[in-house]
């Protein structure tokens, strides 16, 4: 024990297996992955670290750091041959794909995003659309000093506030890639010109199948996937256009709305049985007179319903040309019917496009949540 | 030579050791001679030789300057025996011949309560220098001590070290009886009990066991005696070189008593069983046994309220934890597993840790070891001193230390609020334990992450767990778990719910309170 305590004391100042100083690294926010010239190319946005006070507004508080390599972990390492600091991976907020990459072959990142111990699962993925990720994330945002939090940010208060892009993190991203019967959906990111520069702009989401990406949703499409995702969902604001009366846009806003798909066999014919309860709120008008009466309220009611009909019909039709099944229902199927699913899993690359559904939909308008009666004009 | 030329003198032919065992010799010079010789250059004895009565008798008084009442020697010593005798003209109280002078001036001239036989020599000296006064008569072997103990000592002051809000503000003195009585007035029972013992060789130290009989332990009573008894010592100049003694486990920083102050504290652990000691003095009493988690309780908790009582109690157990964990935890973060950290709080420290020379763990070595200098150093200042000390402390280790460079501004918090934390506890031995452990835990942490923390606290709590103090489980209630006893440790059980004692082993009565619902308890 005599000998043991000066070796004890003296281990302290070796540095022991895994003891990084905070010195010595850099801390990346935001990890971008594309391929060029089959290379996959690496882009980290370092936080660069300076007090608070010294920070200035309009310089960019990050750097960008690029690197190339064979697979992901060596280009990950090579960041050291241009910088000093061991980068702690396990920081990023979001994984930008590269338009490159996701329509070649998304399988070069996968392993990495899979299996790295550092890659957190609830990363938010995106894709760079109409530009690489490097320009994506060497935009300075309007608030936020990071371009990755910006972009996590927006993707979580969208999600909330007007309910289009369905969120997706690398756990799900992955789980849908390996899953047979779904295809996992990524929100697009992509730069647009303002008069202060460029920004990022969430545009569209891009539709996978295997192991690329093959085509994209629009923002309608969008929000008819975004209807149909199984959970329970609070959030999201809509339009009708009003053509009873006076002619006029309404907004309603969704506080809860499920959706539940099953699978109806009939005669050995699989129909897609879809149903969606929402409830929401009357939100704005853009006309005179008073609604809110009990006709019209039926009336309201049975608008949004065929508007969001219209959503999830646009959507559905986008990924059956595009034989991507982005809802799950091959899923669905083997949950509810198996042993159809045991015959029409083979075929469901031939069976999907022409699946036949059936929409159900419900809308409830509960209340308006305007202080006041409407605005009268004398 | 000296020593050669005098042989054949009773006075000097013996050692002071052999002398102090004699018995009173019925001839006074040979007494006189004797102490004279025991009490060799001390200039503080006062030896008053006088004749009294009629007819006259040689006496002596023997006291020390300083620690007696001379008003009362003299008014009740001197002034009956050479004056009063002399007027008086009651027949009855002259001296007859064949008469005993000895037992007629204790019964009828003396005008003092607190008077003792004396045989030895060895009983004069002790009273004498324990401020009695002593009056010996020629031809007459058995002296007199007459109760004259008076001395300056400090008044009943609010205790400095053991500040409360509510409840009593006295505190104890460094005088044993001013102390007894502080507790008799509180306790005025005749199951209280109030042991004396003599220790120490030069310093004859008294020594008090108090006790609840009926309630403590015999067996607890019993052994501690002994042990005290088997203390074969020099001195005993304050309670704590008594605790180093008699403790079960002597070599380890967690200590096994605890000290206070504050006699109502002394009394509320009586009435649970426990032993206090207490020494001639100090002004510390000693309690015990005593387990960790009590470290924890102050008195306060019985005076407040019990909701805010039990929340105090939880905030000095949370604090407790942090003190002892948080410079390792921030180091272990810091140093191994940066994932922890929420990213804008990393992005934070990593800013302000740019440019620092030192590893996390050094530079958290060096301001505990700083802070623990400050402490030290503030604790034994001159008051005129103190805010130098505070200044030089707040702005060079603060402020200037951060913005040269050396240390980071998040270390500095870490490390000061460890240090408010780990005053919470309203008990300074446990505040000791804390601050000591927590360099071991550094330590840990340094070395090997979380898992070096999780290592240090097993290891912390397999040597709690095997220690004991008295027989009482260190741990107790804890470990060994008593549900029951639990409702009074981490929170404060209310006092209408207080039917029963904490137990320990042996206690003799736990009954504390009818209990309404109950009525076949016995209660004292």
């Amino acid at each position: 024990m005599k000998k043991l305590i000066p070796l004890l004391v003296l281990s302290v100042f070796l540095s022991g297996c895994g003891k990084i100083e905070l010195n010595n690294t850099s801390i990346p926010l935001a990890l971008g992955l594309d391929l060029q010239n089959n290379e996959i190319v690496i882009v980290a946005q370092i936080a660069s670290l300076s007090s608070p006070e010294k920070a200035k507004e309009d310089t960019p508080q990050f750097k960008l750091l690029t690197a190339r390599g064979r697979s992901v972990s060596e280009a990950a390492r090579n960041t050291n041959l241009y910088a000093s600091p061991i980068p702690l991976w396990s920081h990023t907020q979001i994984a930008v794909l590269g338009g490159n990459l996701c329509r070649q072959n998304v399988t070069y990142a996968v392993d990495f995003l899979a299996r790295n111990r550092f890659v957190r699962k609830n990363d938010l993925i995106v894709v760079a659309h109409k530009a690489s990720p490097e320009q994506i994330l060497s935009v300075k945002p309007y608030l936020e000093p990071y371009t990755a939090i910006a972009i996590r940010n927006i993707l979580i208060n969208q999600d909330r506030q007007l309910g289009i892009y369905a969120p997706i993190n690398a756990h799900e991203f992955l789980q849908k890639l390996s899953a047979p019967g779904v295809e996992p959906v990524v929100p697009m990111v992509s730069l647009h010109k303002d008069g202060t520069g460029e920004q990022v702009l969430l545009d569209g989401m891009a539709v996978f199948k295997k192991d690329r990406m093959i085509g994209q949703l629009n923002e309608m499409e969008s929000r008819g996937y975004f209807l149909m995702r199984p959970e329970v969902y609070y959030g999201g604001l809509f339009p009708i256009h009003w053509d009873k009366g006076e002619e006029q846009w309404l907004t309603m806003e969704i506080t809860r709305s499920s959706a539940t798909v099953t699978p109806q066999i009939q005669q050995r014919q699989i129909k897609m049985k879809i149903q969606v309860i929402a409830e929401g709120n009357f939100y704005e008008q853009g006309g005179r007179g008073n609604l809110f009466t009990g006709d019209i309220f039926r009336q309201i009611e049975e608008a949004c319903e065929q508007e969001l009909a219209r959503q999830l019909a646009m959507s559905i039709h986008k990924a059956q040309s595009l034989n991507s099944d982005i809802f799950g229902w091959g899923q669905t199927i083997s949950r509810h019917e198996p042993e159809v699913w045991k015959t029409a899993g083979p075929e469901w690359e031939q069976l999907f496009p022409a699946i036949p559904y059936e929409l159900d939909i419900r809308f409830y308008l509960r209340r308006s949540y305007e202080t006041d009666k409407s605005f009268v004009y004398r | 030579m000296r020593y050669i030329s005098n042989k054949g003198s009773t006075a000097s032919s013996s050692s002071p050791a052999e002398l102090i065992s004699m018995p009173l010799s019925a001839k006074l010079q040979d007494n006189l001679d004797r102490l004279q010789v025991l009490f060799n250059s001390c200039s503080d004895l006062v030896i008053r030789e006088f004749s009294f009565g009629e007819p006259y008798q040689q006496g002596l008084l023997i006291y020390f300057d300083g620690l007696t009442d001379k008003k009362q020697i003299d008014s009740h010593l001197l002034k009956p025996l050479l004056l009063e005798l002399n007027m008086q003209n009651n027949e009855a109280l002259q001296f007859q011949p064949d008469m005993d002078i000895l037992r007629h001036v204790q019964d009828h001239i003396l005008s003092v309560s607190d008077l003792k036989n004396l045989h030895t020599l060895q009983e004069v000296c002790r009273h004498i220098t324990s401020g009695d006064t002593v009056f010996l008569i020629d031809g007459y072997s058995t002296g007199l001590a007459a109760g004259t103990r008076s001395w300056q000592g400090r008044a009943v002051q609010t205790p400095d070290n053991e500040v409360t809000v509510f409840g009593p503000k006295e505190g104890l003195s460094e005088t044993l009886r001013f102390n007894t009585a502080n507790l008799r007035r509180r306790l005025k029972s005749t199951q209280f009990k109030i042991n004396s013992l003599v220790l120490g060789r030069i310093s004859q130290t008294d020594v008090a066991i108090c006790y609840i009989e009926g309630i403590a332990p015999p067996d607890l009573v019993a052994g501690v005696k002994a042990r005290m008894e088997e203390i074969d010592i020099d001195a005993i100049l304050d309670t704590g070189c008594l605790a180093e003694l008699i403790v079960d486990h002597k070599w380890t920083i967690f200590t096994q008593t605890e000290h206070t102050e504050k006699p109502d504290r002394i009394c509320g652990q009586l009435l649970e069983g426990k032993v206090c000691l207490m020494v001639d003095g100090s002004p510390m009493a000693l309690i015990l046994p005593i387990s960790f988690p009590e470290y924890l309780i102050s008195p306060e908790d019985y005076y407040v309220h019990f909701i805010p009582a039990s929340l105090f109690r939880m905030l000095r157990f949370i604090s407790f934890m942090l003190a002892l964990t948080l410079p390792s935890l921030y180091v272990a973060i810091i140093s191994y597993h940066h994932e922890m950290i929420p990213t804008p709080l990393l992005l934070t420290i990593a800013a302000t840790r740019q440019g620092i020379p030192f590893p996390a763990f050094i530079e958290a070595l060096l301001l505990e070891a700083t802070f623990e200098m400050l402490r030290e150093a503030g604790l034994r200042l001159p008051r005129a001193v103190g805010p130098a000390v505070s200044i030089v402390g707040a702005l060079i280790i603060g402020d200037a230390a951060v913005r040269a460079g050396l240390v980071s501004t998040p270390m500095v918090v870490v490390i000061a609020f460890t240090g408010i934390a780990s005053f919470v506890s309203p008990s300074y031995n446990a505040s000791i334990i804390i601050r000591i452990s927590r360099f071991g835990f550094l330590f840990a942490a340094a070395m090997l992450g979380f898992l070096g923390i999780v290592i240090a606290l097993i290891l912390m709590l397999l040597r709690m767990a095997s220690l004991s103090s008295f027989g009482l489980p260190y741990l107790a209630p804890m470990a060994p778990l008593n549900l029951q006893q639990m409702g009074d440790i981490l929170v404060r059980r209310p006092w209408f719910k207080s039917f029963k004692r904490p137990y320990f082993d042996g206690m003799q009565n736990v009954i504390r309170q009818k209990n309404p619902a109950n009525d076949g308890s016995k209660i004292i």
